[in-house]
């Protein structure tokens, strides 16, 4: 026989009762309130007289009455039961393996004897049980508890759906219903204090109860999610989320299943064009530089991590915002005899400078330095006549600080021009016919006048 | 197909065990019988899914078979608030299968019982 993915509820004597010489198993079932007074059977009861035992795991069994489990004297009989879930409301009578003749609460049952290693006592938190919604809720320590039925079938029972035809999401949960998560990665904020559990198609849980505390992160595959997939994806922890003065974040994403892949994290709660160094630490080894981000107007930023996956803990802290302050360095009279001068500026960082003859410029527009990237800058300029000059110079540090314009002006006085001979030949007549004129336009009573 | 108010079952498939056959009854209501809603005896391989039984009374089952059964499924089938003395889902065998089914408000012995 096997019973799966159902549920008894309100019935008069027993959930489930196996009987006679039988074989089977109860996988994946909800049993709760079955027995009143005048029976004594019980959610579970066994009176089995032969066959090759039962296998019951992954049910939740609660406040039925007199007991969540009742044999008769003949005890287990070959019977399995772990990995579910307890609760009976009315007292400690939780358990009998010989028909009331001894009455275990959960403690002698589960710790004092050992039975059940795996299964837990503890509230399911149904839904609504006024109004027979035995669907788990959010922190039911039910979610997720099953153990692996079928490895054939992808670690399922049936086909991998619950009593409502809904999909399992990691392991099984317990009991006829699977908690079906309904937070989605990157539309819903992640509760500070609750971390998250995500799924392969993006969905995810709380992990722990939930407070008014928001935290705006989001990670997911590069590739983005995949639907249809509902595999347990990543375990998100948030330890520091400070949304004020530094805006420090600390969070560890634990995974068995990214391993190298990469992923995509969009945080926010930052301060608005800011830059932010990203780090990441793996178990056991070092704080490691990601890269710097800026944030933009909404105060985020976004990075790819591709650094391999277990448990990885992410920090955020203020990175390096302070602009590079640019100094004009260059002679304000040039002279020169070659047919260049050179302009120079100082920084108060190293950064990488550029010019522009046109005030405004954009820093992508401009012309790079030719020795720039240090904190002493210099670009060689052609020149060949005397003239005034201006650029306007920004500089860039490692950072993408930008720094303020500045305006370089510059005189450049060409006195001669070294390695430029005249080639026009003059004949000795020549000369002398301007022998003659210079005597005379340069004579006593001929001196020129100069003015201005 | 919906099956109310007689004086006996409700509906009952019985002595169909040609090993060949298989029957698949689908979308079957029960309600206010005298005795078992949907019975299934002397009878193998035959699966009944997406039906009730409710409300049947007297010596009552919501879904009954024999123990002469074999190879008998319900799925997706729901059994509420039947009479005394018998089970919203009994059955036997190897193949007798129980798989999201649910079972309330019986005044029954066993709910899902072997």
């Amino acid at each position: 026989m096997k019973i799966q993915q159902s549920i008894a509820y309100d019935n008069s004597s027993t959930g489930v009762a196996i009987i006679g010489n039988t074989t089977g198993e109860v996988y994946n079932s909800t049993f709760y309130s079955n027995g009143e007074s005048g029976f004594t059977r019980g959610g579970y009861w066994s009176n089995v007289s032969g066959g090759s035992g039962w296998k019951l795991k992954n049910n939740i069994f609660k406040d039925n009455y007199p007991y969540e489990i009742n044999t008769d004297a003949n005890g287990w009989n070959n019977t399995d039961l772990d990995y579910s879930l307890y609760h009976h409301t009315a007292n400690n009578e939780v358990v009998t393996l010989n028909n009331a003749v001894d009455i275990m609460n959960w403690s002698i049952y589960h710790t004092t004897n050992g039975n059940e290693t795996n299964s837990l006592y503890a509230d399911p938190f149904f839904v609504a049980v006024a109004s027979d919604n035995f669907a788990i809720q959010t922190l039911s320590l039910a979610i997720d508890l099953g153990m692996v039925i079928d490895t054939v079938t992808q670690n399922c029972v049936c086909d991998c759906t619950d009593l409502l035809n809904n999909h399992f999401y990691g392991i099984s949960d317990l009991g006829a219903y699977e908690f079906q998560p309904t937070k989605i990665s990157g539309a819903d904020d992640v509760d500070i204090v609750s971390g998250a559990i995500v799924y392969a198609d993006g969905k995810y849980r709380n992990e722990n109860s939930p407070t008014s505390s928001l935290a705006k992160i989001s990670v997911q595959p590069e590739s983005g999610f995949v639907s249809g997939q509902y595999d347990k994806w990543v375990n998100l922890e948030i330890t520091t989320w400070e949304n004020s003065g530094g805006y420090e974040k600390v969070w560890t994403e634990g995974s068995d299943n990214i391993g190298n892949g990469s992923t995509s994290h969009n945080i926010g709660d930052l301060n608005p064009e800011t830059n932010y160094d990203v780090y990441y630490t793996k178990q056991g080894r070092s704080k490691t530089r990601l890269d710097f981000y800026k944030s933009n107007a909404s105060g985020e930023i976004s990075f790819v991590y591709d650094q391999g996956y277990l448990q990885i803990t992410f920090e955020i802290e203020e990175g390096d915002n302070i602009i590079p302050v640019v100094t004009n360095t260059t002679n304000s009279e040039i002279t020169t005899n070659t047919t260049f001068v050179s302009m120079t500026v100082s920084t108060t960082e190293d950064a990488n400078c550029k010019f522009s003859v046109t005030s405004g410029t954009s820093f992508d527009g401009m012309t790079a330095f030719g020795t720039t990237n240090g904190i002493s800058h210099s670009k060689s300029l052609p020149a060949t006549i005397c003239e005034d000059r201006t650029y306007y110079v920004v500089c860039k540090d490692t950072s993408d600080n930008l720094s303020s314009e500045i305006a370089v002006n510059f005189s450049v006085v060409v006195t001669s021009v070294s390695g430029l001979k005249p080639k026009m030949k003059i004949s000795a007549k020549e000369k002398l016919t301007f022998k003659k004129l210079s005597k005379g336009l340069y004579s006593k009573n001929n001196k020129p006048k100069f003015s201005g | 197909m919906i099956a109310s108010y007689n004086t006996g079952r409700g509906v009952y498939f019985e002595d169909l065990r040609n090993g060949t056959i298989s029957v698949l009854a689908d979308n079957l209501e029960a309600y206010n019988n005298s005795s078992v809603g949907i019975s299934v005896g002397y009878t193998e391989n035959i699966t009944i899914q997406n039906s009730i039984s409710r409300d049947n009374t007297g010596l009552a089952s919501g879904f009954g078979t024999t123990s002469e059964n074999n190879n008998i499924k319900f799925i997706n089938c729901i059994a509420g608030g039947n009479g005394w003395d018998g089970s919203s889902f009994k059955g036997s065998g190897s193949d007798f299968l129980v798989s999201k089914c649910k079972t309330y408000e019986n005044g029954t012995i066993g709910s899902i019982n072997s």
